[in-house]
């Protein structure tokens, strides 16, 4: 799709998954790493557990489809380079401290001055100013800091966040985003932006309606576990329930609009002889929320967990989508490589990697289009692309390389 | 209604077709920095979320629901009846004028309707739809129903969440509702880039949970390359400590800390009084604090748990260690970085009076998000009509004795 801009790429963890994103929408993305490597190519885990720089399935996952290139930015050389490379950029996106860019001289103010159209997304805790702009935020901070890691959990011990940096994604997809909106005004008026992403901010959406039960209501909504808050009368109904071999989601619904799924699900169980007196009493079209309790909830919930507790996820699922009943599984990695559906999309391709030496699966890009898609290509190895980048783009010659490279520069 | 001026996405009409939340919010971020969002309603299917609680005053509503209104703002409400063809006629010369068509109905629907993408080419050869179902366009489990809430749990989120010595718990919420859309968002931008560059539209199929798992991907990497499947961590981070939830002062109030380098520690130990137990040689190191991370915790907690959390937060970070209060939605509402950074616009909603919005997706040096509450029903059908469709008092009067806005 966007085959014609070019993003320089200077962020961490917290940012790279934007440029990956712009990567896949077809724009050349290039990693501009310290020499000797990003130090977030020291996150694991690694491929067969074996630590190198090359061979972190993290960085391999977010800089896949991203050329790479090394470049000194604490050195005068570096900088004057780096300019160099932005006068003929559309985008830089950094995660780095606010203030880090304008102090080696390379903030937007700055940048501005070389390429008055260009687009430069910072990504930080907590945006570029502001009280809490100066302060540290690693991805447990930005998610407790949100609103976010309040609300999940169980009743009985501290909240829990997910055992993987989700604000990371989160404000890094909203920074494709905000990247892609400020492209488009360059476009109509050549002005670029500095685009200013909070990891903090971006986290909020997630916290769905728990902000306006508080404005609303007064009631400030509490994590309970895999039961269900934020529903209407106070009523918690369940939403994860253990399966034979692990769990699925369903939980009940009510009112017309959910008559057919919960019709569709009672209608099973009672094939299987699950469902008892009460639950057969139980008035699905006509079922309001807001007028049971949660012991008219519990009664109902017993038997349908009795039912799940007899199959497999998979068996529930496959049922699930015959039946048009919503009930999904909780899938682990391993069941979505296996997933029918997916791998009739397409979904998992094959990147060969020269390091390590091995093909592994990749999701592919997260939309087809029905014009041009682009292809997911392996992440880069450290300084892949130099003599490519700084030899067509900068006219370097190769003597030039070997002194720059020499001197740590590149 | 008052001309506006114009912001950096002014120049885009969108036909919104989505409903609930996961297409509302790819509408919402583009009508944030002006884009035209010409949202279809119907009086008798209205959006889901209109007839979800909380409702202002505690009244239910389809003009009253907090849910909606929170991620539905920046946009003009147009209600159709399209079962009406005098309805569908509107719909046609909307799209017209349109250069995108966003939609996140089962696939099938907008077929049904006559205004799949096929049909909405011959209309306007060179429209952007964006289709954005939960399961994609295609494949065999494309019309499978349901929410957000249950899909986040089939992208893998519900395996990676939970205390090692407990069962999963699902993450609060839907999270693909809110992290497809800013992806889906971004694929819309990109083909209209492309349709500048060749006069060429495009059906953009995003598939929620494909968004949702390619942004999982290296923990799908971490199954293809080594067979793992799972991962519970509680609030543990495998390459620091301490890192978690540590209990605060007063009810339910908690702080998180992570403490990510020797030198972190040095200043961590410092701003909790330099107690003795902080100078055992067996905390000394990054490794030593890991291996005694359970014992490492209690001893954090007994200093949090006579303070408030906002005093924990404020003197680690004072000292540049990174903590901060476990937030609820009451401080969220307070937040001052949120409150420095306008991010909850709250303009004056026609039925529930001043009511917080979801800000954009990020702020720009060169342009102000809009400031337009959700709408009411229908609230913009005269508008659409006489101004963006260029209809004359007479046609509308046409249209409307036809029903065509019922």
């Amino acid at each position: 799709m966007l085959n014609k801009y070019r993003v320089l790429d200077l962020t961490d963890e917290k940012g790279m998954f934007c440029g990956k994103i712009l990567a896949d929408l077809g724009a050349e993305v290039i990693k501009v790493e310290r020499p000797g490597g990003d130090l977030a190519r020291n996150i694991g885990p690694f491929y067969h557990d074996e630590p190198d720089r090359e061979m972190s399935l993290f960085w391999l996952a977010y800089n896949s489809s991203k050329k790479g290139i090394t470049l000194n930015l604490e050195t005068k050389d570096g900088i004057e380079l780096f300019k160099q490379l932005v006068v003929q950029s559309d985008v830089v996106i950094e995660s780095f401290d606010p203030g880090y860019m304008d102090k080696l001289g390379i903030g937007y103010a700055q940048l501005k001055k070389l390429n008055g159209a260009l687009v430069m997304t910072s990504i930080t805790p907590f945006g570029q100013k502001g009280p809490y702009a100066k302060y540290k935020g690693t991805d447990i901070v930005c998610t407790a800091a949100s609103g976010y890691m309040y609300l999940t959990g169980d009743a009985d011990r501290a909240p829990v966040r997910m055992s993987f940096p989700f604000s990371y994604i989160q404000g890094s997809a909203h920074a494709a985003l905000g990247t892609m909106i400020a492209l488009f005004g360059v476009r109509t008026n050549t002005k670029g932006q500095h685009v200013d992403v909070s990891l903090q901010e971006s986290m909020v959406p997630q916290t769905v309606n728990s902000i306006p039960y508080w404005k609303l209501s007064q009631s400030i909504l509490k994590r309970a576990g895999q039961l269900r808050v934020g529903v209407g009368a106070g009523l918690k109904p369940r939403q994860t329930y253990r399966c034979k071999d692990g769990w699925v989601h369903s939980t009940i619904r009510g009112g017309p609009s959910h008559e057919k799924t919960n019709v569709a699900l009672a209608d099973w169980m009672r094939e299987e002889n699950c469902a008892d007196e009460f639950f057969n009493s139980v008035k699905w079209g006509t079922l309001d929320m807001m007028k049971i309790d949660q012991d008219f909830v519990e009664k109902t919930e017993k038997p349908i967990a009795k039912f799940f507790e007899r199959h497999t996820k998979e068996e529930l699922y496959i049922g699930g989508v015959q039946r048009h009943i919503d009930l999904f599984p909780a899938s682990t990695a391993e069941d979505l490589s296996k997933n029918v559906h997916l791998n009739a999309r397409n979904f998992w391709v094959d990147i060969q990697h020269k390091k390590p030496d091995a093909t592994m699966k990749y999701p592919a890009s997260f939309v087809k289009s029905s014009s041009a898609n682009s292809r997911v290509r392996p992440a880069p190895r450290i300084g892949e692309h130099n003599e490519q980048i700084y030899t067509s783009l900068l006219e370097l010659t190769h003597e030039e390389l070997e002194t720059l490279s020499g001197g740590g520069v590149i | 209604m008052a001309k506006k001026k114009d912001n950096i996405l002014s120049g885009i009409v969108v036909v919104d077709f989505s409903w609930v939340v996961s297409g509302p919010v790819v509408t919402k971020f583009l009508g944030d920095y002006g884009a035209k969002i010409v949202k279809i309603e119907s009086q008798t299917r209205p959006d889901l979320c209109r007839t979800n609680a909380p409702y202002v005053g505690g009244k239910s509503g389809l003009n009253r629901s907090g849910y909606f209104a929170f991620h539905n703002n920046n946009k003009l409400s147009l209600s159709l009846n399209m079962k009406n063809p005098k309805g569908r006629e509107i719909v046609q010369r909307l799209v017209k004028k349109a250069d995108v068509v966003v939609e996140n109905y089962t696939p099938g629907t907008m077929d049904r309707w006559g205004l799949g993408y096929e049909a909405l080419k011959k209309i306007k050869p060179d429209i952007i739809m964006l289709s954005m179902s939960m399961l994609g366009q295609t494949g065999p489990h494309a019309n499978h129903l349901g929410y957000g809430h249950e899909l986040q749990g089939y992208c893998g989120f519900t395996r990676i969440t939970g205390w090692p010595d407990r069962e999963v718990v699902q993450p609060f919420g839907a999270l693909t509702d809110y992290l497809s859309p800013a992806m889906g968002a971004a694929a819309v931008l990109a083909a209209l880039e492309e349709r500048d560059r060749t006069g060429e539209g495009a059906h953009l199929d995003v598939s929620q949970a494909e968004a949702g798992i390619y942004a999982l991907a290296p923990v799908m990497l971490d199954y293809f390359a080594n067979g793992r499947t799972d991962m519970q961590r509680g609030n543990a981070d495998d390459a620091c400590a301490p890192h978690g939830a540590y209990c605060c002062q007063g009810d339910d109030r908690w702080s998180v800390i992570a403490v990510t380098s020797d030198a972190e520690w040095k200043a961590f130990c410092k701003t909790i009084g330099s107690p003795a137990w902080a100078k055992d040689s067996k905390f000394k190191t990054v490794l030593g604090r890991k291996e005694n991370e359970a014992e490492l915790d209690r001893l954090v907690e007994a200093w949090t748990v006579n303070q408030p959390a906002e005093q924990v937060m404020d003197s680690l970070q004072k000292a540049g260690v990174a903590a901060s209060v476990v937030k609820n939605a009451r401080d969220m509402i307070d937040d001052p970085q949120l409150a420095y950074r306008k991010y909850f616009k709250t303009p004056e909603h026609p039925e529930m009076g001043p009511f917080p919005n979801l800000g954009p997706c990020c702020l720009l040096s060169d342009a102000d998000a809009e400031e337009s509450p959700a709408p009411n029903l229908g609230q913009h059908t005269d508008y659409v009509c006489h101004e963006i469709l260029g209809m004359s008092d007479e046609e509308f009067l046409e249209f409307f004795s036809a029903g065509a806005f019922e």
